[in-house]
């Protein structure tokens, strides 16, 4: 009996390992950051960047320089979050969107009903109102956030991102990179300050959750689907459904401007559904030359046969970038809108340096078999560009909305010349 | 559906139940019995629609056994759904047990079907919860005089944005104390 009931003790036990996964503590200590605990952070930043980075050729990057202006980084002098900025900025250094320092939220996270642009002049303006009555107007001119300089808000999220790490068994949820829009984004309920060119000052809200797929007919029976994520794979089957709806449509638009990646699970998915025959593997590739595995869609369900486009910009990343790559390199379609903002690595080396801060560092690229990688973006076929004009009249937008949305129109246009 | 439904169907015609035995004796205080198993299922993705994805499961519960007709069944379960990547799930189910044979001294002839409800959360979806139903005839083989190897079938129906199909099987052991 005493066997018997051991080996109960042993299951529950090891359905418990396996349920907690192997959750550890910050790396580094606790906050406030002593000058001890910033060392630590400088050391195992540099030290997981020298072992995994694996970009340092192909961007011209000096790894000793990078380390010498990481250890250079003053350790008393700086309050912790001017601390933290500073280091994610040296982090920026590498000039790779997945190896980075951001914050770690277990709570749900949200942004404002709007999107900000920072134009060529450094102007920040709204670009696109995702709801009614937020007393704004598109174009209307951002100069302060939170009683900072606009731009230089921008700037210092975007060094020091949020991400939303959903459930307490794994590091899941969005990417917040870059965007002018996710450099909004915080816990959900909180709010943020705007200051207008007006002069006066506007509190929002954040309440917009990352929305899910939305799917609808353009005139000439044209499909459109806008993906603002692919950080959900049940995203996987409300895209499935929304392929369904649209079979019958002569073209599918997808647009994955603002879609900062997710699951590459999701985005083979997805172009499942577009291929009816297997196509190639892409390769994973350590900096040490170091094969783990390859990855690829296989053809899913009814085939959608008709012409694709997908349209982008540069906050199309990492995952999106990765779907963008594929309908490219299979030939399957064409990209309409600005370059990608690439990412091809997948960061699978990261810890907690201290409570609430994140650090992970690109590990493996994914190429195609001929040792190709996107991580520096794509250049889309039909390539779109805006005047400051056109930014502050909204054309820039991704409003979606025929004769209102440039890069829409252009691919309306592309797909009637194609015809 | 209507596949699932002949193959619901089919087992139940097949699990007619035996004559009662003396053996089978109805009891206030209920018998409890610890099981684990562990398992493999082909997912269907109803939306796709297409088997696309698979799934391991681990299986932790308790049986509480009054005769062997009437019984239930809760148990916490853990497992990843294969889709490219892993993804864990865990959850909880309860439900009926019925051993469809009566009580034997072969230790060969116990067949028993299980069903009931179940509660699904998937790491890595907006939605934190999904409900299915689940039934799951199998086979009960007398290792030793409490323990039973019992293999099952696994037929599963989830609902909502990720409402999917599992077929598939599970193997493991119950302490019949």
């Amino acid at each position: 009996m005493r066997v018997k009931s051991l080996g109960v003790v042993c299951l529950l036990g090891a359905v418990a390992f396996l349920h907690t996964g192997c959750v550890k503590g910050p790396h580094c200590g606790e906050l406030p950051l002593s000058p001890q605990v910033r060392l630590c952070m400088v050391e195992t930043i540099d030290a997981m960047v020298l072992e995994h980075y694996p970009f340092a050729k192909q961007k011209g990057i000096d790894l000793r320089v990078f380390s010498n202006q990481l250890r250079n980084l003053p350790l008393d002098e700086l309050e912790d979050d001017q601390f933290l900025v500073e280091l994610a900025r040296a982090v920026a250094l590498l000039r790779d969107g997945h190896t980075r320092i951001e914050r770690y939220h277990l709570e749900q996270l949200a942004e404002p009903a709007l999107s900000l642009r920072e134009a060529d002049d450094g102007l920040v303006y709204v670009s696109h109102l995702k709801a009614k009555g937020l007393g704004l107007l598109v174009g209307d001119r951002i100069d302060t956030i939170d009683g900072v300089a606009a731009a230089q808000y921008l700037e210092a999220r975007r060094a020091l991102p949020s991400a939303w790490h959903q459930g307490q068994i794994g590091h899941i949820g969005v990417d917040h990179m870059g965007g002018a829009a996710s450099a909004l984004a915080g816990p959900a309920g909180t709010s943020v300050v705007l200051g207008l060119a007006q002069g006066h000052e506007i509190t929002l809200d954040r309440r917009n959750f990352f929305s899910e797929p939305v799917a609808r007919r353009l005139p000439g029976n044209v499909g459109y689907i806008d993906i603002a994520t692919f950080g959900f794979i049940d995203d996987l089957d409300r895209l499935d459904t929304a392929i369904n709806d649209l079979m019958d449509s002569r073209a599918l638009i997808i647009d994955l401007r603002g879609n900062g990646g997710g699951y590459p699970s999701v985005t083979d998915g997805l172009f499942g559904r577009l291929i009816a025959e297997d196509v190639a593997a892409f390769d994973m590739v350590a900096a040490d030359g170091t094969h783990k595995r390859t990855i690829g869609p296989t053809p899913r369900g009814k085939t959608y046969d008709g012409e694709v486009v997908i349209l982008t910009d540069g906050m199309t990343f990492s995952a999106s970038n990765y779907l963008a790559q594929r309908l490219v390199y299979h030939k399957r379609g064409v990209l309409v809108g600005e370059r990608t903002g690439g990412g091809s690595a997948s960061p699978e080396q990261g810890l907690l340096l201290v409570p609430g801060i994140w650090f992970q560092v690109s590990t493996y690229v994914l190429q195609t078999p001929e040792g190709v990688n996107a991580e520096d973006g794509l250049e889309p076929q039909v390539a779109v560009s805006f005047s400051s004009d056109e930014i502050v009249n909204g054309l820039a937008t991704k409003s979606a909305v025929v004769g209102k949305d440039k890069v829409l129109d252009e691919a309306i246009r592309f797909l009637k010349e194609k015809r | 559906m209507k596949r699932l439904l002949a193959v619901i169907g089919l087992m139940l015609a097949l699990a007619v139940p035996a004559p009662a035995s003396a053996s089978d004796d109805f009891s206030i205080l209920p018998l409890v019995s610890p099981y684990f198993r562990t398992g493999f299922g082909a997912y269907r993705s109803t939306a796709c629609p297409c088997f696309d994805r698979s799934t391991w499961n681990f299986d932790l519960g308790a049986n509480l056994r009054w005769h062997r007709l009437i019984s239930v069944d809760g148990e916490y379960r853990y497992g990843t759904i294969l889709l490219g990547g892993n993804f864990p799930f865990s959850g909880y189910a309860f439900g009926l047990r019925s051993a469809l044979t009566p009580q034997s001294e072969r230790w060969w002839d116990e067949f028993y079907l299980r069903a009931g409800l179940g509660w699904l959360s998937i790491m890595g979806t907006r939605d934190r919860s999904y409900m299915g139903v689940y039934l799951h005839p199998g086979w009960a083989y007398q290792v030793f005089s409490l323990v039973h190897l019992e293999t099952e079938l696994s037929l599963s129906y989830y609902f909502g944005d990720m409402e999917h199909l599992n077929v598939g099987f599970r193997t493991g052991v119950r302490i019949g104390f």
